[in-house]
């Protein structure tokens, strides 16, 4: 009887803080933007310097995602295949960007590159501008999601051992017939859920782009930088019908994320009892038992 | 025959742990050879060391009389069977036995003979478009043993290829194995730490423990004159006794501090029906346990207790009852040798046996 008055009260006190804290800001940011209508909403998201920054937005994304993807697949498959000096402390490093303020690893970019950065002598000859413009607002948006994928897939690695990239080996596969053959199948939705947790972080990434972009309206703004700049001018319903292509994008990102996990753990399931109940249970028993079994039967 | 494998003082350890401490041994063309030893005793590092899935760290690998060491895994032409089979689980089985064959760039109508003449000889048929994960552990290993065989290698290893599989069917997988192989005539090299297993199966015996090879050689010749106390103490349903001058006929000998007991050594009478009274002794039969072709009994002789058998032909015993006993043979163990005892009383002259 106490345990149910306990567990209603938690769940009560759960659902509760959840719609106080994530449901109402949502909805307000959707009554917010159709304030003033819908002229007024459609004008705001169809604005230049608005579509501009979408278009900046998604670029960021869509070249710092593929460039995690890749490095993550790398980093991932380094650290659960090889043993090496500094594993740990590599596994440790590609963890700080969890541990940065955003805001901090934008001033280092502005450090390095910057006009008064260690690399300035050197892009200046090149006649290459980082800070204040694309590449930077890339730099930033990687460094910030860098650990996402590899994250995803290192547990899913370290699982499923290597006895069947082993095998393939021995056959005489080619190390890109071994990827695609056997590992790429294993851990797509793992990477998969890796990229869309990457690429959400990506598109609504703030402060470090905030650093290195400059605020040049039409140019290096973001969404969520332009979201700012229009709250900063008082421009609160145009502010808020931006924030909702934001919004909207996380939404589907959410939805996306739940197919894969459902799908995900269909066919990880399945894969995870197999080897626990039939291989590895059977056979530690029968290792256990087995020093002497022949001879106690 | 020549050697077809052939290790040489290989050494491997393990981050300060010797997996392998001066392994030697070669195997026979056409042989099958089985690794036995304690879990831990560094039989599967042997065998992927001679996979090229390892890298000793001293000692040379030979393969059909070539120096394989700087081979990589895939150039061997080795088969291998894993311990958990390691079947491609996002293929079907039709695909993981095709894969070696792919590899080599065969033509498809050549792969699809193949696969078919494998699930033939594996008794696979209709399974060929079935995922790992539907399949018993039988049938997994027979996908996996097709896999291997598939690309047609001169050499095949197997690891524990039956310790997942449940008693019954281990049995009939081992005679079709045997027989398999054996039509096959590749030489073949299996891990296991089933006395029994390596007994029944293979032609010769590799016997490892802590990393080191202690005996190898045919199993009747390392079941009847075990080199080292460990494979004496290892092989058989051996039991370790350290007062055995009180058994009689068996006067101690210095240099040798225990002896290995096993059930067949002991010959158990009822009292009164002794054949060599002069070297029988009496002991109890405390537990007896039926074992359907025969009967185990828990015997204390002289203050020891060890495992006997008794025949179920023989007229019964009741549990608690004194009966007459005679111990033939003793495993007699030194500090590093074994020697066999007979009884001494036996070949006396006895007017009664003979
Ligand atoms: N890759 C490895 N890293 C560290 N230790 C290992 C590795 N492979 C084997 N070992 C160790 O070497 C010893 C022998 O292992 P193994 O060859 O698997 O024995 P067996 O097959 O006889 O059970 C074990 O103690 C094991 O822990
Ligand atoms: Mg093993």
């Amino acid at each position: 009887m106490v345990d149910k008055i306990v567990k209603c009260f938690l769940i009560v006190i759960a659902c509760a803080f959840a719609l106080l804290m994530l449901g109402l800001p949502l909805a307000a940011v959707a009554t917010y933007a159709l304030r003033e209508g819908y002229g007024v909403f459609i004008a705001a998201i169809t604005d230049p310097y608005a579509l501009s920054a979408l278009r900046l937005t998604l670029l960021t994304t869509v070249i710092s995602v593929s460039v995690n993807t890749v490095f993550g697949l790398f980093a991932a498959w380094a650290l659960t295949r090889f043993s090496f000096k500094g594993r740990s402390l590599l596994t440790t490093v590609m963890d700080i960007p969890f541990a940065v303020s955003p805001v901090i690893a934008g001033l280092v970019f502005i450090l390095v590159f910057g006009r008064i950065g260690w690399a300035a002598p050197v892009l200046s000859f090149l006649n290459l501008k980082i800070v204040f413009a694309l590449p930077g607002i890339v730099l930033a948006t990687i460094f910030v999601t860098f650990p996402f994928v590899s994250r995803e897939l290192i547990p899913v690695l370290n699982a499923r051992g290597v006895a069947e990239e082993e095998a393939a080996a021995l056959m005489g596969a080619s190390g890109w017939k071994i990827f695609f053959r056997i590992t790429l199948p294993h851990i797509k939705w793992a990477l998969m859920y890796g990229v869309i947790l990457c690429s959400a972080r990506a598109l609504g990434e703030f402060g470090a782009v905030s650093v290195v972009s400059g605020h040049l309206r039409g140019k290096t703004n973001t969404l969520p930088l332009h979201v700012e700049v229009l709250f900063g001018e008082f421009h609160l319903t145009a502010a808020f019908a931006v924030s909702s292509i934001l919004m909207l994008i996380a939404i589907l990102t959410l939805i996306l994320k739940t197919v894969v996990e459902v799908k995900g753990k269909k066919e990880g399931a399945s894969a995870i009892v197999e080897l626990k109940g039939k291989n590895e249970g059977a056979n530690a028993i029968v290792e256990l038992n087995g020093i002497k079994e022949g001879s106690s039967v | 025959m020549s050697d077809h494998v052939r290790l040489e003082g290989i050494n491997k350890t393990f981050g300060g742990f010797k997996a392998s401490d001066g392994v030697s041994f070669s195997i026979k063309e056409g042989d099958l050879a089985g690794l036995l030893g304690p879990s831990g005793s560094g039989k599967t590092t042997i065998l992927r060391m001679i996979a090229g899935l390892e890298r000793p760290d001293s000692g040379d690998i030979y393969i059909a009389d070539k120096r394989v060491n700087d081979i990589p895994a895939g150039k061997r032409g080795i088969g291998f069977v894993f311990q958990n089979y390691a079947l491609f689980r996002y293929m079907t089985v039709g695909d993981n036995i095709a894969f070696g064959l792919e590899i080599q760039k065969k033509s498809k109508a050549f792969i699809k003979e193949r696969v078919e003449r494998l699930t033939k000889i594996t008794g696979l048929d209709g399974l060929l478009s079935r995922f790992p994960e539907e399949l018993s552990g039988g049938q997994k290993q027979r996908v996996a043993f097709a896999r291997a065989i598939a690309p047609e290698p001169r050499l095949l290893l197997l690891d524990e290829p039956f310790a997942a599989i449940d008693a019954k069917v281990r049995k009939e997988l081992r005679t079709w194995l045997r027989n398999t192989i054996s039509e096959l005539g590749i030489t073949c090299v299996f891990v296991t730490h089933d006395q029994e297993e390596a007994v029944e199966v293979a032609d010769n015996i590799i016997v490892t423990n802590r990393g080191k090879v202690e005996q190898s050689g045919p199993p009747s010749a390392v079941y009847q004159n075990p080199a080292t106390p460990f494979a004496a103490e290892f092989i058989g349903q051996s039991e370790v006794i350290t007062e055995y001058e009180r058994l009689r006929g068996f006067p101690k000998i210095s240099g040798f501090q225990s002896a290995v007991i096993r059930p067949e050594f002991i010959e158990i009478r009822k009292v009164g029906r002794e054949e060599r009274p002069n070297a029988s002794q009496s002991g109890v039969a405390e537990n007896i346990y039926f074992r359907g072709d025969r009967l185990e009994i828990d015997l204390l002789i002289a203050g020891m207790r060890v495992t006997a058998k008794y025949s179920m032909d023989a007229e019964s015993l009741s549990p608690g009852e004194t009966v007459s006993v005679v111990v033939n043979r003793l495993l007699l163990l030194g500090e590093k040798t074994v020697t066999a005892q007979e009884n001494s009383l036996l070949n006396d002259a006895n007017p009664i046996y003979i």
